[in-house]
């Protein structure tokens, strides 16, 4: 599938993706900004303000990136206006006075009838001007008062050139194409032109109404109209269908360069009649269209039922313990006819909520195209394994991640191409969004062959950051340098692009992917580019799990992390400094133990009573895990944990035992980290 | 119910117009010249205007600029023949919001009509 591709028809799928997606970021904001209004004078400096701020910012933010990506232009332009604002309060050039969190209330209000229009399938209503206008002059105020450093993340890139300049003034070009078998055309095309003047205070127009006069568009042809104001493409396109004969109205956006070029005329999307330029539905009559909280409540009550499964079969072994053998083996073999049919259930639920790629996917190619533009930076986009399925809820949450990761690809990743010229590399480089299945998990990566990744700047950047002490750095390998990317606070890109992410940094991307499980990790070449990959899960709600013991806890280990289990009387251990090693398939891995971990956890951790070790694999190496004991085999049911919890490396998610209580599930990848960088204890015994 | 003011010189086009429009339930009222236009316009204050732009006395374009000055919200529409296309540039250009080619066919007419009394 080449980036070429005009595909941007919004299915059903993508439609209530896009919009519950709004929906909620609408809620977030709505929240926050009600606060702001009522505490205006302390917002800001109370506890907390700060990341609520973030929320707000990051909410117009995403909102932004997934109305532009669709040609959402109504939504995009407040969502803009909005984020600017935003960044300005962040920035603390703009104070959050009631004024601001009117204006902003205001905003979302509009979002959201602009949201149910777009999910009712109805006409997109008329988004306010002034609305925009008020929120681009107090940004605009705020930043004549303040010229900020504006040192971006691109010199963390060799060779990244600068990113591209902002596209300001741009205006909405349209293309009206007059049939020549209509009445009169060169009336049709004056018509259109005149229609497109009151929409736009500044309208030029290639042919103008004067050439017309002289005799242009007598067989009909083409007109390119430009539009300063900004007004929803719908609209426009509503207005233009209306008069006889206009056959074609398609969109692109101007900088300014001449009309009469092929700008214009080549750029954007073809037009329906209503609702929202290029946004329209797919149907299938195969298909039937099943409201998403409906599949959320199925999936719920499996999940319920497996947990309740799980309950029964330990009910069974007490009961057995209590000397009714008969009845229970009876029973046994009941629960594993229902176990049995739970799963399959479970299985076909899940399969249902399996989406490809694809519909992802399909959102970047354009998005990709208007970044090459406003760049200037040459590229292709390629895509790959959009066939590649993955859970429904699973795609609404790396689309974010996604977007962040392909612009960062374009504003980092990829040099300038006299740059490129100049290391003897086609000036074109390539962008690749590629997805596959690897075992228990679906990998998504985007890799450029541009410069590749600066570890030393990314290393100075941290220090200056405080991110790091220089300690810290000689014990890290490069790998765990370049996860410094990930960290909070580590991206400050100041410079306001169409393209970066304004501070919106890896940080969001990897909280975001780890929210649902993932894992993200970089891999660079110098000098060849870099490749973002991330892994998540195949399957949201369940997992094989392996049930261990450490210090009469029980915790739940996925099985896809596990290579092996070793009883530990069976080693013979080596140790490399205060580090316990394990021999392990010809190699040395190191070994750890959860209190190594968990340094301050409660409750007294004897230590001497580990019988087996547990060898996980992580992204690349293995290590071992001292438990007590192996406890067995089980199907978790995964339940998220909250923040602060949440926040904890190396506890993905909880699970509800049988018995009610609640078990924490290890992440491998986290432990792994966190383990290393926290506590090198030896084993001393 | 939307009342429309058909201009023409031609008696059997006023009648067309009138049997058409009235059977679609508008309220229909005549003139046979752009003078009588403008009186009419005046008086009845009309929903919409089809007007032929060549007639005698006062022309529909002449009538046309008087009835804009009367009512800058007036919505006209002209009716041409094919090859006046200069002077429905003008028409478009002095304000009229569409144009209809003769010979009409009802169902064009009956469109521009709803499409312009939206």
């Amino acid at each position: 599938m080449d980036w070429d591709s005009e595909d941007i028809e919004l299915s059903e799928e993508e439609l209530i993706t896009l919009v519950a997606e709004a929906e909620e970021e609408l809620d977030g904001a709505e929240g926050v900004l009600l606060q702001m209004e009522a505490a205006s004078d302390s917002f800001g400096r109370r506890a907390g303000d700060e990341e609520r701020l973030d929320t707000l910012f990051r909410a117009m933010h995403t909102l932004k990136g997934n109305a532009s990506s669709v040609g959402w232009e109504a939504m995009a332009s407040l969502a803009h206006a909005a984020e600017d604002l935003m960044q300005g309060v962040r920035d603390g050039t703009i104070a959050p006075s009631g004024d601001v969190a009117d204006l902003l209330l205001r905003t979302v209000d509009e979002m959201r009838s602009l949201t149910s229009a777009l999910a009712e399938g109805g006409e997109m209503p008329a988004v306010s001007a002034s609305l925009i206008r008020d929120m681009q002059s107090i940004s605009d105020r705020a930043s004549e008062e303040y010229a900020g450093d504006s040192r971006s993340d691109s010199d963390l890139f060799r060779g990244g050139g600068a990113p591209g300049t902002a596209v300001e003034g741009s205006a909405l070009v349209v293309e009206i194409e007059v049939s020549e078998e209509t009445d009169i055309p060169a009336v049709r095309a004056l018509q259109a032109i005149m229609a497109c003047e009151e929409m736009g205070s500044e309208l030029v127009s290639d042919p103008s109404k004067d050439d017309i006069d002289a005799g242009a568009m007598e067989d009909g042809g083409r007109i390119l109209c430009r539009i300063s104001e900004p007004w929803e493409r719908g609209e426009i396109a509503e207005a233009l269908h209306e008069i006889e004969g206009v056959i074609h109205v398609r969109f692109g956006t101007s900088t300014g360069e001449d009309l009469a070029g092929e700008s214009g005329a080549e750029s954007e999307v073809d037009e329906g009649k209503s609702a929202d330029a290029g946004i329209a539905r797919s149907a299938d009559t195969r298909q039937i269209r099943v409201d998403v909280s409906l599949m959320d409540r199925l999936m719920n009550q499996v999940v319920e039922m497996v947990i309740t499964r799980n309950r029964l079969s330990s009910l069974i072994e007490t009961l057995s313990d209590h000397g009714m053998r008969d009845l229970s083996e009876e029973m046994q073999a009941t629960v594993e006819q229902m176990a049995g049919i739970t799963t399959t259930l479970q299985e076909d639920i899940m399969q249902t909520r399996l989406v490809p790629l694809d519909s992802l996917f399909r959102r970047f190619p354009r998005m990709m195209r208007n970044l090459k533009k406003s760049s200037g930076k040459e590229f292709h986009f390629q895509t790959d394994g959009g066939d590649t399925e993955i859970d429904r809820s699973l795609l609404d949450a790396i689309g974010d991640p996604m977007i962040h990761l392909l612009r960062n690809a374009v504003d980092h990743g990829i040099e300038d191409p006299e740059v490129r010229r100049g290391a003897g590399k086609d000036p074109a480089g390539t962008i690749r969004l590629s997805a596959f299945r690897q075992e228990n998990f679906i990998v998504v990566e985007v890799s450029d062959d541009g410069g590749g990744l600066d570890v030393e700047a990314i290393a100075a950047r941290a220090r200056a950051r405080g991110l790091l002490d220089s300690d810290a750095e000689r014990r890290m390998s490069e790998e765990d340098l370049l996860d410094l990317l990930f960290s909070p606070g580590f991206s400050t890109s100041e410079s306001v692009t169409e393209i970066s992410g304004r501070g919106v940094g890896l940080d969001v991307v990897r909280r975001e992917v780890e929210d649902v499980n993932g894992t993200v990790i970089v891999e660079n070449r110098p000098g060849r580019g870099s490749t973002f990959r991330l892994s998540l899960p195949l399957t949201v709600t369940t997992v094989r799990s392996l049930l261990v013991e450490i210090a009469r806890q029980v915790y739940v280990i996925p099985l896809g992390s596990i290579r092996e289990t070793i009883r530990l009387e069976a080693v013979d251990l080596h140790r490399t400094g205060d580090t316990p090693m394990l021999p392990f398939r010809g190699d040395f891995i190191p070994l750890f133990r959860l209190r190594d971990f968990f340094p301050d956890s409660s409750g007294a951790i004897a230590g001497g009573d580990e019988k087996y070790i547990v060898v996980l694999s992580m992204d690349r190496r293995d290590y071992g895990l001292l438990v007590d004991d192996l406890l067995g085999e089980e199907e978790s049911v995964i339940k998220p944990l909250r923040r602060p919890i949440g926040n904890i490396p190396g506890l993905s998610s909880a699970t509800i035992r049988p018995d009610g209580s609640v078990a924490l599930i290890l992440d491998a990848n986290g432990l792994f980290k966190e383990m290393r960088r926290t506590a090198r204890r030896a084993i001393n015994e | 119910m939307n009342k429309i003011l058909v201009v023409d010189d031609a008696e059997f086009m006023r009648l067309r117009y009138r049997k058409l429009l009235s059977a679609e339930g508008f309220e229909i009222v005549e003139a046979g010249n752009g003078q009588e236009a403008v009186h009419a316009y005046e008086k009845e204050r009309p929903d919409l205007v089809l007007m032929d732009i060549t007639m005698p006395v006062m022309d529909g374009l002449e009538a046309l600029k008087q009835i804009r000055a009367l009512d800058g919200g007036a919505r006209v529409v002209m009716s041409s023949a094919l090859g006046q296309q200069r002077v429905v540039l003008s028409a478009i250009k002095e304000g009229a919001k569409d144009f209809l080619v003769k010979p009409f066919k009802p169902e064009n007419v009956l469109d521009t009509v709803r499409k312009h009394l939206a």
